[in-house]
Order: structure tokens, then sequence, then C-alpha cells
């Protein structure tokens, strides 16, 4: 049975991303921001991007105000 | 694809899952959601989020845990900052930054489970 290859660049860097959202997924959950994973993956992105910190939490704080979920108005667990 | 066009992809999957709704169903307030996002976020040139400013809030924060003694949540916190360091990422400070701005009363309401 031929062994393995070995992780190429790429497969490295997406193994560290998905490490720094696990991670940051935790500290978000532990600061009660409300983000879920999802979310939290695009803000990841979009600051990748060059998308403001500021700017981008006043965003989600915004929508939230403005289009309320149901998991946004104290249903969640 | 360029910086804007990726921000304007990335705020449309955004404006998304935050306000549940689909742009089929509700196209008028999708509409109005996405263009409050993007004239925020599109085309504004900022200066890099100091990471001293942002230590000093996680510091703060830990002090504060451990002064109304939540030091399971400082311990916590410190274990998953101590983590992220391992991971060399420019972005860290932002990314941090953007979580201590949406923290909400961590200290009344974030369980800390195994």
């Amino acid at each position: 049975m031929p062994s393995p290859s070995p992780p190429s660049q790429a497969d490295i860097k997406r193994k560290a991303a998905r490490e720094v959202i696990d991670i940051l997924h935790e500290i978000a959950t532990l600061l009660n921001t409300h983000l879920d994973r999802q979310q939290l993956s695009y803000c990841v992105s979009l600051i990748e991007n060059g998308a403001s910190p500021e700017a981008l939490a006043d965003v989600i704080r915004e929508l939230r105000a403005q289009y309320p979920t149901q998991s946004s108005t104290g249903d969640e667990e | 694809m360029s910086q804007n066009a990726r921000i304007g992809a990335l705020t449309d999957e955004l404006v998304r899952c935050i306000t549940d709704f689909s742009p089929e169903t509700n196209a008028q307030a999708y509409k109005h959601a996405k263009d409050l996002a993007l004239r925020k976020l599109k085309g504004h040139h900022y200066a890099r989020t100091n990471q001293f400013h942002v230590q000093a809030s996680l510091d703060g924060l830990d002090e504060k845990f451990r002064v109304l003694s939540r030091d399971d949540l400082a311990d916590a916190l410190k274990e998953r900052l101590t983590e992220l360091q391992r991971i060399p990422n420019k972005w860290t400070p932002e990314l941090l930054s953007l979580l201590l701005q949406l923290s909400d009363r961590p200290v009344e309401n974030s369980k800390v489970e195994d």
C-alpha cells in the first residue's frame, strides 16, 4: 500500500485557518458575542479583505437592532 | 475578483445569516440591510488595529473576571488566547478587537463548559 503523500502548503494553510476559526469561536462564545460559527467565518474573511473591525461590529449591532431574529431576542439557550 | 467585489459578496452572506431573511421573499428589507452594511464596510481605509490596545483590553477583562469571581472564565479565555498566539496570523489583533466590541456582559451570561 503506498504511503500517503505529505500535506501540501494549501492543506497546511487550510488546517491553520480552520484551527483559528475554532479558537476564535470559543473566544466569541466565552465573551458572549452571539456570533455563530458561520457568521464568525464571514467576519474573519471580511477582516482579511480589509474591512475595519469597528465598522464590522457597528454593522452587526445595527443589523441585529433593525432586524431582530428569534435567536437574537433572548430565546436562545 | 477585486477587493471591493469580495467585500460585497461576503457582506451579502453575512447579512443573510444575521437577518435570517432571504432576498427572494423579502427583497426590499434585504436590499435595505445590505445597503446599510455595504455603506459602512466598503471602500474605507483605516489604520491597523493597535495590538497593544487590544492586549490592554484583554488584560483588563482578565482582571475584571477575577475580581468578580469568574476565574473559570478568565482561565478559559487565557487558555484560548495562548492557543491563538501559537498560530501566526497578521489579523489576530483585528479579529480580537471585533470580538471585544461585540462582547455582551460575559460575567453574567457566559458559561464555561469543558
